[in-house]
């Protein structure tokens, strides 16, 4: 017997904001978090980056992290922040005995203390307090500790789809009767690694990325943490359900290690699949929150997936990345969040930094934060390897 | 010239780490990409990142790209040109 | 659920890739690091993607490739791939060359072959491969998530064939760095490791591939009854809270503990942790059950239990097990349930039920 999935607390922090007020107020307001690198040196610094503004004290103090407990990623310290957000919005009780569990889901993990520490460790074993944080399992298993949770602990890394992959997994667990309630989410910090690695990829933008902009010059990096707790019908609150995630697909496109194809098969094929776990069909979509990241391939690849699906019913379509940059492992839960937002506030999310249609696509990005009676928001997260993932929220 | 062409071709090649290609296997005019030595988006990056690196040359304009990388004697005439302008 | 392990390909430090060996022939040596026997890649992978594949996707492609072959032809609905720490040599070749060269990079493919998910992506790619794709990192519970999530597939009917994996890479950055907190013994003769009473253990590294199956193809398939993980945060457990999760494991899977006739377990030398192995044989298991270890052959590393559950495979489907694994033999000749246990410096912990033929 299949057990309905809902959406009880969420979570978030971006360059928008700290906690879904301030996220919200941005994306209503059309202020991007876009801006200059200024978390650490680096010869990139002319790059537009997404970066929340806080050093690791000052996140350590929002977080109320224990100073006793010794050194803290800043991967983890975003976590806890959102991790707490969600958990208070759903009041979630770590005495439960209910059949919990928690995944997350990361791309850099402790990348930040790797890159000041990584030299000094070659060298000697001055800092090897430090060794065990540096995985993708070390923010995860912080996080497992502080909820209560020691079951059903596990961490994904997808690239771009990585934390959508965590809240698809999440939904099956609970779908299936595994569990009853799951911490989701996922959570990615600004470092040298992946500036640099996307810089010599040669897909960052100069300018701060123009999704589905006829002059889309490339992808801006953010950084941030969003956490959702998902719930059984049997056991969540009415009173603290905000939607209902009723799809969810992950389809490869084992086309190229990092590029989407041309005609975004893989992308069509995550949103249809979505739609037909949800027993929806296309026009029932009230809104897209693409993955959208300002690249010339993926805005092409995904948005000639969105004119296939939806044919001439082509639904209000925005990505949120000129918000927030591509906060990679963390943006699929981000995005998600936002979507929750929408639904919520039965509102349509704009798409900034947006000036001049592309050619070949016949829709343009939502230009307002647009009051819309909305059932259901679908969310697009598409990574490296071709990794797709499509989630359907819907009102409830 | 056919030194700069020697050279090149093993650059690219350790670059590449085209294990079962040696420089006899392929001339100065055959293309570097689709057809001939079969290249792809990748490897162009990486031949980007050998000229800047080894020779001082950035070239960002991508039509100038697909030129200069069309084959080895393109990259050896583009190096050439940049050695004369800055004597 | 259950699922039939109806093909395998493994690459590890034993001669076990294409039958090459093991068991008749186990490698040994004075080492506290074992490295795999790793086949020619030619022949195997297009030698256009060979050429710039670091160490750990050939390794990947490699047993992946030789478990499909030997799948009847089954197209994968899944693949799933659990590793601890991803690709780790190109992650350190492009942090250095950040660190290091002050973000001078020379080449771009480290940065693109150190995602997690490189070696599951390049395995889509090879089979053309569309469907659920995705990779775990969760240090010791990294194989197990896989395996737990292609039950769920087969439980929720998307998928008739998970390729599950289970891949680590040991390099000479991660052993230094992990020696700062002794990890390592002195070198030493992989085969003796049990009777090492020293702290410390030996490295190792591994691919094994398998396809999980809804329905068998052959008689005497094992048959994977489950999965159970836990955490146990800073090391702070008793052999009573072990006790506990074994037994709600194994109630779980309506199968009693008498039933176990072999526990196949993650002892790997270290005197601080390997204590809890030998005191459930004593004091928790039937007296009749015996026990074996495999991290002798294969080394520590956090998906090597997907070594363990190759092992597992092989003295299930040939009711037989190689001595140099035996630490206690079972009392009686058939070998119907195996549980492989496993923790990671007393922090996580996995169990694994296997049994023999039918469901």
């Amino acid at each position: 017997m299949h057990k309905r999935v809902f959406v009880t607390g969420v979570g978030i922090i971006t360059a928008i904001g700290n906690g879904t007020g301030q996220t919200l107020d941005s994306l209503k307001k059309k202020t991007s978090g876009i801006g200059r690198l200024t978390l650490f040196r680096s010869i990139r610094s002319d790059i537009p980056v997404a970066e929340i503004p806080l050093s690791l004290d000052q996140l350590s103090e929002i977080a109320e992290a224990d100073p006793g407990s010794g050194p803290v990623t800043r991967n983890t310290l975003l976590s806890l922040i959102a991790t707490r957000q969600a958990m208070l919005s759903s009041n979630w009780d770590i005495t439960s005995p209910l059949r919990s569990g928690i995944i997350l889901a990361t791309t850099v993990g402790g990348m930040d203390f790797n890159e000041r520490y990584y030299g000094s460790l070659l060298t000697d074993d001055t800092h090897k307090d430090v060794i065990t944080l540096l995985d993708s399992a070390d923010c995860t298993e912080k996080i497992a500790e502080y909820a209560g949770i020691r079951h059903h602990v596990t961490t994904i890394s997808t690239a771009c789809s990585s934390s959508a992959n965590a809240i698809m997994l999440g939904s099956r667990l609970i779908r299936n009767n595994r569990l009853e309630r799951v911490l989701v989410g996922g959570t990615d910090s600004l470092t040298r690694f992946t500036l640099n690695g996307f810089f010599a990829l040669e897909i960052l933008s100069p300018t701060g990325c123009r999704p589905f902009d006829r002059n889309r010059n490339g992808l801006t990096i953010g950084e941030g943490a969003a956490v959702l707790v998902l719930e059984s019908e049997s056991v969540a609150d009415p009173s603290a359900i905000l939607c209902e995630i009723t799809g969810y697909a992950n389809a490869n496109e084992a086309y190229h290690a990092t590029a989407s194809s041309a005609d975004g098969s893989g992308a069509f094929l995550a949103m249809k699949e979505a739609l037909s776990t949800a027993f929806l069909k296309p026009a029932d979509i009230g809104y897209i929150n693409a993955h959208g990241t300002g690249t010339e391939i993926n805005d092409l690849s995904e948005g000639r997936a969105i004119e296939k699906l939806f044919g001439n019913d082509i639904p209000p379509v925005s990505s949120t990345k000129a918000f927030t940059g591509h906060t990679l492992g963390a943006a699929g839960a981000v995005e998600a969040v936002i979507s929750v937002l929408s639904l919520r506030h039965q509102m349509l999310i704009p798409g900034i930094n947006f000036v001049t249609p592309m050619e070949e696509l016949h829709f343009l990005p939502v230009p307002e934060a647009t009051p819309c009676r909305l059932n259901h928001v679908m969310s697009n997260s598409f990574g490296f390897g071709g990794n797709n993932t499509t989630l359907i929220f819907s009102r409830s | 010239m056919e030194e700069l062409i020697g050279e090149l071709k093993k650059d690219i090649i350790e670059a590449l780490s085209l294990e079962d290609v040696v420089p006899g296997d392929f001339d100065a005019e055959t293309p570097l990409f689709v057809e001939g030595l079969g290249l792809d988006s990748i490897d162009a990056l990486e031949l980007i990142l050998l000229m800047e690196r080894k020779y001082g040359i950035k070239i960002e304009d991508p039509k100038e790209r697909r030129n200069v990388l069309r084959n080895v004697r393109a990259m050896a005439e583009c190096i050439t040109v940049h050695r004369n302008n800055h004597k | 659920m259950q699922a039939y392990i109806t093909a395998s390909g493994i690459i590890s430090p034993q001669k076990t890739f294409m039958d090459t060996g093991f068991p008749d022939t186990m490698t040994e040596g004075i080492s506290n690091r074992l490295t795999c026997i790793e086949p020619d890649y030619h022949g195997i992978i297009n030698p256009v993607q060979l050429r710039r594949m670091p160490r750990i996707l050939k390794m990947g492609l490699a047993s992946a490739r030789l478990c499909i072959n030997r799948s009847a032809g089954k197209s994968p609905d899944a693949i799933i791939v659990g590793t601890g720490l991803g690709c780790l040599e190109n992650l350190e070749k492009f942090l250095k060359e950040i660190i290091g060269n002050e973000e001078h990079i020379t080449s771009v493919l480290p940065f693109i072959n150190s995602t997690h998910n490189a070696v599951a992506a390049q395995i889509a790619m090879m089979l053309h491969n569309h469907g659920y794709n995705v990779t775990y990192c969760h240090r010791g519970m990294s194989f197990e998530s896989a395996l737990d999530d292609a039950l769920l597939h087969l439980e929720e009917k998307t998928a008739q064939n998970v390729l599950i994996g289970g891949i680590d890479e040991c390099t000479d950055d991660f052993m230094q760095i992990h020696g700062y907190l002794n990890y390592w013994k002195s070198p030493l003769n992989n085969l003796s490791l049990r009777h090492d009473k020293s702290p410390g253990t030996i490295a190792g590294e591994g691919s094994a591939f398998f396809m999980l199956s809804g329905e068998s193809s052959l008689q005497g398939q094992p048959v994977l009854e489950g999965v159970h993980t836990f955490l146990t945060p800073g090391g702070k457990v008793t052999s009573e809270d072990i006790i506990q999760e074994i037994n709600s494991f194994l109630f779980s899977h309506g199968t009693e503990k008498k039933e176990i006739s072999l526990i196949l377990a993650g002892i790997n030398g270290d005197s601080y942790y390997d204590g809890v192995y030998y005191d459930l044989a004593h004091g928790y298991f039937d007296p009749a059950a015996g026990m074996a270890m495999y991290k002798h052959l294969c080394g520590e590393y956090y998906t090597s239990t997907s070594f363990a559950l190759w092992l597992g495979s092989l003295i299930l489907s040939g009711q037989n097990i190689p001595d140099e694994v035996v630490i206690k033999r079972p009392a009686g000749k058939k070998i119907d349930k195996l549980l492989i246990y496993n923790h990671s410096r007393n922090c996580e912990h996995s169990l694994i039920l296997l049994s023999h033929g039918k469901i």
